[in-house]
């Protein structure tokens, strides 16, 4: 038994590493990341998953729902971590699934994959209370930036997948090949946009109400698909209480899989199964049980207007 | 005994929510919303471990403040002498806050014996909250226990849900009733029953308004947000027992008119509403300016299950409630 298979069954039972595992983890996911092109190529049949926000049990949910790896090609859209009470045993997992199968585990940048926002969301707080010093959310931080920033599954007539959305600086999925993305995710700009915009029932592009990115219009994904030869947009970054939604005649889907998102929300979560002919099925599911789960002593579940 | 025992734990769980609320307006501050030169003081006073809270929840703690200060100032300001009753008033800074600025106010808050003496002990102890509260003598050392009687705020430890008889000091004069999320823990029949008595205070033809703020189930019976929130309270101990038979904002202004009696008008915000009403009338002091959200969709959410819902009598002082126009 590898100490990475060793490193997942402790994670699976939502058990934290030591600190120099963790290290040595990260080092070795970005030397993996790093030699990857910023669009994964993703053979099908794959299943795509949206935002986890450090919901660990329900990621295990998920692994239950979709199938565990590596018998299931897994592609995730980003948003590992933040917001939920687990993100270091979920980002830790994730990783370690990625070492020990690098073709059957595509992770891309969310854009909570980020210093500026792990430390107003939670991350980095939960690193220093579990870790004691701020040292393993550096590390973490450091494999964000080795993160691709979008994949591609299937060739002509494939699925597009990335966390956010379309940016008006990006026309051709070639450009994307181009940019330098080994760096904390910009203000504005192409990369920057990827991660954060929204699809929205308007034409053209708007300004967004998250402070980065656009809302982009059904016209907009529509000339893009037409002008990449891709048949959909997969992508993530916005709670869908139905699990997912398709918009302007299916060309664009967001896919949400985080059920319960924040402990509050009463969502459902969904999966995307993109099949050998690219065809599409979801499958939905719903947050586990609480009962046994153990929360952080002393913080609510989750906050309300009290 | 039995009973005693439950009847005393619910009580504990809800005064443990007066810390939720303090909690939430320190980091509203500590984020630069507002400010309140009276928060360290109270935090301190209760012990409270503070910490930085998400900007949702940082955002409509703002809302709900700035609401709530803008219908009793507003009228603060047109009324020789106003008077304030507040519900379950806990850890509040409001009526220090408000009581500084308005010289014709006077305050009464009314909450659980416990939860009036750490109020009192602060205001006794502080020169400065004294002197606006308007209590001239010094304080006894050894007091078992506290209620303040100054000359323009005084408290009074009870259990609202038997509450009876007269409150010390309560005029008969202008009077708003204000109740953030109090009578929601109560029972409809206790609830209904506190209103009613805080009426008998007043003679039908003094102007008085109701101030509420309050969770919101919504219309639709299996809302999946509502039931995850009754549920992750109950793991509190806390049931919100009335937002089945007042869920909606219509259903709330409807059961505070009825509260108050004869001619009245009705008034009732979600916070979602509160939200666009600040910034269309603040362009520049955009909430996103203050504190940018990530995303809309968890706020929304949030947002549309809480509001402020208010009646008063039939009387154009009241206009400047009507907030929309
Ligand atoms: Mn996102």
């Amino acid at each position: 038994m590898s100490d990475v298979d060793r490193a997942i069954e402790q994670l699976r039972d939502c058990k934290l590493l030591p600190e120099e595992d963790v290290q040595e983890l990260c080092f070795k996911v970005q030397e993996i990341l790093i030699n990857e092109s910023n669009l994964q190529l993703v053979e099908p049949p794959v299943t795509i998953c949206g935002d986890i926000h450090g919901q660990f049990h329900d990621l295990l949910q998920l692994f239950e729902v979709g199938g565990q790896p590596p018998d299931t090609n897994y592609l995730f859209l980003g948003d590992f971590v933040d917001r939920g009470f687990y993100s270091l045993e979920t980002f830790l997992l994730l990783m370690c699934l990625k070492i020990r199968w690098p073709d059957r585990m595509t992770l891309i940048r969310g854009n909570h994959e980020s210093r500026q926002i792990t430390t107003v969301y939670g991350f980095y707080e939960e690193c220093v209370r579990k870790y004691g010093s701020p040292t393993v959310w550096r590390w973490c931080c450091n494999v964000f930036d080795c993160l691709s920033l979008g994949a591609l599954v299937g060739g002509e007539d494939g699925v597009f997948c990335i966390h956010g959305g379309l940016s008006p600086a990006v026309h051709t999925i070639d450009q994307i090949r181009l940019l330098d993305r080994k760096q904390e995710v910009p203000h504005e700009g192409a990369m920057c946009d990827l991660l954060w915009s929204d699809p929205d029932d308007i034409s053209g592009w708007s300004k967004s109400p998250r402070g980065a990115g656009y809302l982009f219009g059904g016209d907009k994904v529509s000339e893009f698909n037409h002008r990449n030869s891709v048949s959909l947009i997969a992508r993530a970054h916005q709670l869908v209480m139905e699990g997912y939604k398709e918009m302007f005649d299916e060309q664009i889907v967001t896919v949400w899989s985080a059920p319960n998102y924040c402990y509050r929300c009463g969502n459902v979560a969904s999966i995307l199964n993109i099949g050998e002919d690219l065809s599409r099925s979801y499958d939905i599911f719903e947050a586990v049980l609480r009962e046994g789960m153990e929360l952080p002593a002393k913080k609510p579940i989750a906050e309300y207007f009290l | 005994m039995r009973r005693n025992l439950h009847r005393n734990r619910r009580t504990n769980v809800v005064m443990q929510t007066d810390l939720d609320a303090l909690g939430a307006r320190w980091s509203c501050v500590a984020a630069g919303y507002m400010q309140d030169p009276y928060i360290e003081l109270l935090s301190a006073a209760q012990s409270l471990r503070v910490s930085r809270k998400l900007p949702v929840i940082n955002r409509g703690t703002f809302l709900r403040t700035v609401a709530i200060d803008g219908l009793i100032e507003t009228l603060a300001q047109r009324e020789e002498h106003l008077q304030v009753v507040s519900l379950g008033a806990g850890s509040d800074t409001r009526p220090f806050r408000l009581l500084d600025k308005h010289a014709h106010l006077t305050y009464h808050e009314i909450d659980f014996k416990e939860s009036v003496d750490v109020k009192s002990r602060v205001i006794l102890s502080t020169k400065a909250l004294r002197d606006v509260c308007g209590v001239s003598e010094d304080p006894e050392e050894d007091a078992q226990y506290a209620e303040i009687r100054g000359s323009r705020y005084s408290n009074h430890g009870l259990d609202l849900k038997v509450a009876d008889g007269r409150l010390v000091g309560v005029k008969d004069v202008t009077t708003i009733i204000l109740s953030e999320c109090c009578l929601c823990y109560m029972t409809p029949d206790e609830a209904s029953h506190v209103l009613k008595w805080v009426q008998t205070h007043f003679s039908d033809t003094t102007r008085r308004g109701i101030v509420m703020y309050e969770p919101l189930r919504g219309a639709d019976k299996n809302d999946s947000f509502a039931r995850v929130m009754f549920e992750n309270l109950a793991i509190r101990g806390l049931s919100l027992l009335t937002v089945n038979e007042y869920p909606t904002t219509e259903a709330q202004i409807s059961r505070l008119q009825a509260a108050i009696e004869g001619q009245s008008k009705g008034y009732g915000w979600s916070m979602l509403e509160l939200e666009d009403m600040w910034n269309r009338n603040h362009p520049d002091r955009q909430l996103d300016d203050i504190e940018r959200l990530d995303e809309r969709e968890e706020w929304v959410l949030l947002a549309k299950h809480y509001g402020i819902f208010c009646a008063c009598t039939d009387d154009e002082r009241f206009d400047s409630w009507n907030l929309k126009t």
